[in-house]
């Protein structure tokens, strides 16, 4: 060895307590990146994405090969847009865990865990998904004050989460899923860094991410302040101004992140930072769009939706329609799981899904209950999550419910217990849901619905929804937790699933650890 | 000064989305009050629009027109003449709205149709054309609408559009909502042996799927290989045996049932 070489390695040696991470012998590390996450992990592929100098990212089995270059697979990054960078890692082993160094710099939470095979339950026997919705708020700032209208509550929901995963098992987070509406208010590049890249940094390490597009990564609607407000100004006439999240353009070209009324001209900063699988890399049928896709995890088929762009479109939604279908007749997974940001069923604050099939704004719920349900139903889905609404809302076991509140009944909608029209099954207890249940004929027809957007702030009145009907959708499982006894939970935080190979239960955690609902379903 | 006072309460402003009723109420006291300003009267045109109360809307966007610049409105009123079917006045709003705004994506959109229903085709084709070049990210709804209008067109037909589909299939991948529609394409023509290969190319793990293997099956009836058919409805059934029961799979059974007993 060279007296360079050995130099080298003496230093290393020395060094590596003391700073906590290692220093390949053939290159000086990079600078640690600005953002640094996982996309696309299947059981045979994963990228690791980042912002910053670092051109290069190896991955090996452990810590120590990882070190050692010569054991460890390196690969070039190539620029994406968004000025960010993204190594694409192959050949993987499945249900395989990984450590990973991004520009020489290597760090113990630096890791991640490949699928199972398609089809598979993993090693471990449960998958773990946590899910969150309008968990934006580390971005809001009250512009009167200066100051955060809802500080560290999305990271409080983020620890409760922590806190009850700690208490359970500890096992790791296999999916990280955001619901949409996670970077207020217009969905700028510097809201996603302070709403979700400073905010989940250890895990976007370890579980890929798979996001879903909401109201607020459109950028911003033109809106009047007076029809909400009463202020002096507005004695002078409307004060038009460009809001966050209502904009009704179904193009992600009319993108206005600076609220300036016009198109920014770059396009939206979620499809820039985001690698998603359009072309069915992770499993899945290809969709030819990052605005929806699908993808396979181990037994588990998940669908990403556009209720934001696509939806508002009658021949778009015709084409997302026609792709769902076909990626569902391929799908013979154990379980299915479709999230997208509008939600079909609601009575949470500004958003009852009764007063939308004429509300520009909110229009999606409507075609989304209306059109995309029956799919749900024909096509054996299993779960449906939503946010928007800013509270917690989850449904009974449903199908064929395609109306408004009224036209709902337990007796036609709902699994019932012991045929009891007046006893739905909450999935709890002695009785869980079965997937193909025997109350409709041996046919898997049944959804539960969940509305999850209180991962970064809960409503705390109904707003422009009746105050009467609030949180009070009859197809919703009355809270126990709720002081008022209604269908729904006006309290921050977060949803779990675990899913093995025959039982899958789903938990709504709040801030403060606690599991305040759950239910489970078996095959 | 605009933005920052328009952010004012903005905690609970981006909470609040009104329904129509409300924001129709809202803005008809705001004309009483101010009736001199166009912005009000178009904000209440597109209010009426997403109601489809058309002649309300029309007649509250051309005040505001008169009030202000035309150009603003241009688009919106448009979009009523088009629905009465005025195409020389839609057409004269829409072409003022692009000059205003070129490339506008949903202007595009709006002539296109405009000029299929007036029967200028290759025009509406060249608007499509021109969304296929400026919208980026691509989407695949933007070849189907293209690939539509060149089957209606002698000047290009059948084969020109299933080309155009495989331009988009080039950018996009094979994604079903345009691979399904050049199977179709390819069948209207009887192609049947292309139609089959494109269903075949359709995805590594599609033949895995019953639906998939119905679809061979009834594409092989039709070009007369009823044998080959025979097998894949034979393959179909065996997967449908071995998977759980679903509504879509129930109705697939039926049909294949159906299908079994015409061409035994």
């Amino acid at each position: 060895m060279s007296c360079k070489w050995s130099c080298v390695a003496l230093a290393y040696v020395l060094l590596l307590p003391l700073v906590g991470c290692s220093l390949t012998p053939v290159a000086p590390p990079s600078s640690p990146p600005e953002r640094l996450f996982l996309q696309q992990v299947s059981s045979s592929r994963a990228i690791v994405k980042w912002r910053g100098e670092a051109r290069q990212a190896c991955v090996a089995k452990t810590m120590r090969a990882l070190s050692r270059r010569k054991k460890a697979h390196c690969v070039q990054a190539h620029a994406t847009a968004g000025d960010h960078q993204e190594a694409l890692f192959t050949d993987l082993e499945r249900d395989t865990r990984y450590f990973y160094s991004v520009g020489g710099l290597t760090d113990p939470g630096q890791w991640f865990q490949t699928a199972p095979a398609t089809g598979d339950a993993p090693s471990d026997g449960n998958i773990r998904i946590w899910l969150i919705g309008d968990s934006g708020t580390a971005s809001e700032v009250d512009p009167q004050t200066g100051e955060y209208t809802h500080p560290g509550e999305a990271a409080a929901v983020y620890s409760g989460y922590q806190a009850f995963s700690a208490q359970q098992d500890d096992e790791p987070t296999d999916l990280f899923i955001l619901l949409g509406d996670n970077a207020y208010l217009e969905g700028t590049d510097a809201q996603w860094q302070e709403s979700v890249f400073d905010v989940y940094p250890a895990l976007l390490k370890q579980a890929a991410v798979w996001p879903t597009i909401g109201n607020h990564e459109m950028g911003a609607g033109t809106f009047d302040i007076c029809l909400f407000r009463e202020m002096p100004q507005c004695e002078q006439g409307p004060f038009m101004i460009h809001l966050g999240g209502t904009s009704v353009a179904a193009d992600p070209g009319d993108y206005d992140g600076n609220s300036d009324g016009k198109p920014d001209g770059s396009g939206m900063p979620y499809l820039d930072i985001f690698s998603l699988p359009a072309r069915g890399e992770a499993g899945g049928v290809p969709s030819g769009t990052e605005q929806y896709y699908s993808f396979d995890y181990g037994n588990i088929h998940l669908v990403s939706l556009d209720s934001q762009l696509s939806a508002r479109d009658s021949a778009q939604r015709a084409a997302m329609k026609q792709w769902l279908v076909t990626d569902l007749e391929t799908n013979s997974q154990d379980w299915t799981i479709v999230f997208f940001h509008h939600p079909p069923y609601s009575k949470g604050a500004n958003h009852d899904s009764d007063l939308t099939e004429h509300s520009p704004i909110d229009r999606p719920q409507f075609d989304l209950r209306t059109e995309f349900t029956p799919l749900f139903d024909a096509h054996g889905v299993d779960l449906v999550y939503s946010g928007h609404s800013h509270s917690y809302e989850r449904s009974y076991y449903l199908r064929g419910h395609t109306g408004t509140s009224d036209s709902y009944s337990h007796a036609e909608h709902a699994e019932l217990i012991d045929g009891d029209p007046d006893a739905p099954s909450l999935g709890q207890g002695p009785n869980t849901y079965a997937q193909v249940s025997p109350t409709s004929g041996d046919v898997d027809d049944r959804v539960v619905y969940t509305v999850a957007g209180s991962s970064g702030k809960a409503d705390h009145d109904s707003g422009m929804t009746e105050a009467s009907v609030w949180l009070r959708h009859p197809a919703h499982v009355r809270q126990a937790a709720d002081p008022q006894g209604r269908n729904g939970l006006a309290r921050t935080g977060s949803v779990l699933v675990d899913v093995s190979a025959r039982q899958l239960t789903a938990r709504f955690i709040n801030e403060l650890g606690e599991q305040l609902d759950y239910f489970t379903m078996t095959r | 000064m605009l933005i920052l006072l328009g952010c004012l309460c903005l905690s609970t402003l981006v909470q609040a989305h009104p329904g129509l009723p409300a924001t129709l109420d809202h803005l008809t006291r705001m004309i009483a009050e101010e009736p001199g300003n166009p912005s009000l009267y178009h904000q209440r045109g597109v209010a009426y629009l997403h109601d489809q109360q058309y002649r309300a809307a029309l007649s509250d966007l051309q005040y505001a027109a008169e009030l202000g610049d035309p150009r603003m409105v241009a688009l919106h009123l448009g979009i009523i003449q088009l629905h009465y079917k005025n195409y020389p006045m839609a057409r004269d709003r829409f072409d003022s709205y692009l000059a205003f705004r070129p490339g506008n994506i949903t202007a595009l959109q709006y002539r296109a149709r405009l000029r299929s229903e007036t029967g200028d085709l290759e025009g509406a084709l060249a608007d499509y054309r021109a969304v296929i070049a400026l919208r980026q990210p691509a989407h695949p709804v933007d070849y189907l609408s293209a690939a539509a209008l060149m089957v209606e067109l002698p000047a290009y037909g059948v084969e020109a559009a299933i080309a155009l589909l495989d331009q988009g299939m080039a950018k996009l991948g094979a994604v079903p909502q345009l691979q399904l529609r050049a199977i179709e394409l390819e069948g209207s023509i009887g192609r049947y042996d292309e139609a089959t290969l494109r269903l075949q190319l359709s995805g590594p793990g599609a033949s895995s799927s019953p639906f998939w293997q119905f679809e061979m099956a009834k594409l092989l009836l039709a070009a007369g290989h009823t044998e080959r058919a025979q097998q894949h409805l034979s393959i179909a059934g065996q997967q449908l045996s071995k998977l759980r029961r679903t509504p879509a799979r129930v109705k697939l059974a039926d049909e294949l049932h159906a299908l079994l007993v015409r061409s035994p």
